[in-house]
């Protein structure tokens, strides 16, 4: 399974590729928002676990943009902002689900067995 | 103790206005007592010299009619004819021989002097005029003409209480008056009140709009907006900042979280524990800059904060903030600095801050492996530290705000990691050693901040109003 993560802070990038390689996750990172619009419009992705706060293009953008050129796979957002404007914002953005920092890894790695499960999809 | 100032104002107002009226009241007693006096005295004079005419024709006094003790007295006119020893040997009635002789008077009207003169007749008051008989009439020597003094004393008894009365009922008009006035005046202020009371905590864009329109209450009103406005901005920040912690601290707990949770998720070699150890202690690092950064720009708002400024060398300084940057690494970070010694009064401790801050924002907002170049100089009794980077800098319409302590950042740059007050806090710094900061957007790109200490003793600072400056003095091709 595929799994592309946009995240801008090195450690927590690295850390969440090499932790989802471990559950035998196929783990690709990107550090910025049009990294991974770019890659994920290129290429077949199962999931993307994208960061809210990113610089120039935010986790937002890409959301939309990725949803406006049609791709449907499921975006699982992680974020430190948890207002309810900003919520509503992903989720409007065609986010799937948000996962707020900080997370435990097995709840994420249930989240995203759930979300790319065939009965979400 | 509370008092009501309307009351208060408006009692004081009605004494003042009650003894200008009783003292005006007594004035105008004293005036109309002695007008009346001065006419009876013309009467009595004019009645000398019909009485004194009618004695040289015809030898003898004008007769009153024959009335009683009462019409005497309300007819109110004594005339009598004294011989040279004073005896009245005439009278206009009978009842006017006991009328008392003022013998100064007399002798004086004797030697050819009129006088008027008080007198008494059976106990009562009398004004009398003394006046020297015309011709040969007989014995007669002095002609003496007298009235009551009575009838003017009550009417200016009368007149004397209706003026108090008047000023009594003036001085009450005034308390009714004062008290509208006041409660008119007051109304005002109490509705701006209850205004302000109603504001709600929380709640931004509230403004007194009460009696807005009243141009003696327009600039109070002002006041009142400015300062709800600098409140609101203030409270906004505070906001921001609260949020923005929260924010900032849950990265790198998420990043320990996560690094625990799968050092613990399988057994692993000892040098990865070692690693999740040695990055969690990377991440306690981060936490720690983001609180220190914190609890100093509290303690600046709050004022809590004084700068202990020695003479010291800025090479120095700015030199082992360059040293910690290298450290860090991902950049390539060079530094210029003159052979001689660059003295200024500063709080070293404090401008090391300042070069991290700058240090740290350059690294954050460019691409790892690109320069940084710090240069520290001396110039127009002056000591510079300048920062340049070659990141995307900062755009048009922000580089105003960078040190604006409500700036939070410009999307250009990227994120802000570290409550992103890196450049407010360096500013609050500089502004504390009385120096400058200022910002210009470089040629192609980049960014570069220019800090300016006063190398003078302590105090020898630059104006206020030159503090904290961004300007633009390149032309933008970059952006």
């Amino acid at each position: 399974m595929r799994i592309l993560i946009v995240e801008d802070d090195p450690k927590l990038g690295a850390l969440l590729q090499a932790g989802l390689r471990e559950e035998e996750f196929d783990a690709e990172w990107v550090k910025s928002g049009e990294e991974g619009v770019a890659r994920a419009l290129t290429e077949r992705y199962d999931l993307l676990l994208l960061d809210y706060m990113l610089p120039k293009k935010n986790g937002r953008d890409v959301a939309t943009e990725l949803r406006r050129a049609g791709r449907q796979f499921p975006i699982l957002m992680l974020t430190a902002r948890d207002s309810a404007d900003d919520l509503e914002e992903a989720l409007r953005a065609g986010v799937s689900d948000l996962m707020g920092k900080p997370f435990r890894f097995a709840e994420l790695v249930d989240r995203i067995v759930r979300l790319t499960s065939p009965t979400e999809s | 103790m509370a008092f009501s100032l309307g009351r208060t104002l408006a009692v004081r107002f009605a004494l003042t206005m009650g003894l200008a009226l009783v003292a005006i009241a007594l004035w105008a007693y004293r005036g109309t007592t002695q007008i009346l006096r001065d006419q009876l005295d013309r009467s009595l004079h004019s009645s000398y010299q019909v009485q004194s005419a009618a004695l040289a024709l015809q030898g003898s006094i004008v007769p009153l009619p024959n009335v009683d003790e009462q019409g005497f007295i309300e007819i109110n006119r004594m005339v009598v004819g004294r011989d040279v020893t004073g005896r009245i040997v005439q009278a206009n009635a009978d009842l006017a021989m006991d009328l008392a002789l003022d013998s100064i008077a007399f002798r004086r009207a004797l030697k050819g002097q009129p006088t008027t003169t008080d007198g008494t007749w059976r106990g009562r008051r009398v004004r009398a005029f003394y006046g020297p008989a015309r011709g040969t009439a007989g014995a007669v020597a002095v002609l003496e003409v007298a009235s009551f003094v009575a009838p003017i004393q009550a009417a200016s008894r009368d007149a004397l209480f209706r003026m108090i009365a008047t000023a009594l009922l003036g001085a009450l008009a005034s308390l009714a008056g004062a008290l509208w006035l006041i409660r008119s005046a007051l109304e005002p202020v109490e509705a701006i009140a209850r205004q302000a009371g109603a504001m709600q905590g929380g709640r931004t864009g509230q403004r007194i709009t009460a009696h807005a329109d009243v141009i003696e209450l327009r600039g109070l009103i002002e006041v009142l907006n400015q300062m709800l406005e600098r409140l609101e901005r203030s409270y906004e920040w505070h906001r921001q900042i609260v949020r923005d912690l929260g924010h900032d601290l849950r990265t790198p707990i998420a990043t320990m979280r996560a690094t625990v949770e799968m050092a613990l998720w399988t057994e692993r070699p000892l040098d990865q524990y070692r690693e999740a150890l040695a990055s969690t202690l990377e991440e306690i690092d981060r936490l720690t800059h983001i609180t220190d950064a914190f609890s100093l720009l509290a303690k600046l708002e709050s004022g809590d904060l004084v700068p202990t400024l020695v003479q010291t060398d800025v090479r120095t300084v700015a030199g082992q903030a360059v040293d910690r940057a290298r450290e860090v690494g991902g950049h390539d970070i060079r530094f210029t600095r003159p052979d001689e010694a660059l003295q200024a009064p500063v709080d070293a401790r404090l401008l090391g801050i300042v070069v991290d801050q700058l240090l740290d924002n350059a690294r954050r907002h460019t691409p790892p492996g690109t320069k940084v170049d710090v240069a520290v100089a001396a110039q127009d009794g002056h000591v510079r530290v300048i920062v340049e980077d070659e990141g995307p800098g900062v755009s048009e319409d922000k580089i105003g705000q960078l040190f604006n302590r409500f700036y939070r950042g410009d999307p250009a740059r990227g994120r802000q990691a570290g409550l992103g007050l890196g450049l407010t806090l360096a500013a609050a710094l500089v502004d504390l050693h009385g120096g400058r900061i200022t910002a210009e957007r470089r040629s192609p790109r980049g960014l570069r901040i220019r800090i300016e200490l006063p190398s003078g003793p302590p105090g020898d600072s630059l104006s206020n109003s030159h503090r904290s400056e961004a300007r633009q003095d390149q032309p933008d091709r970059a952006r």
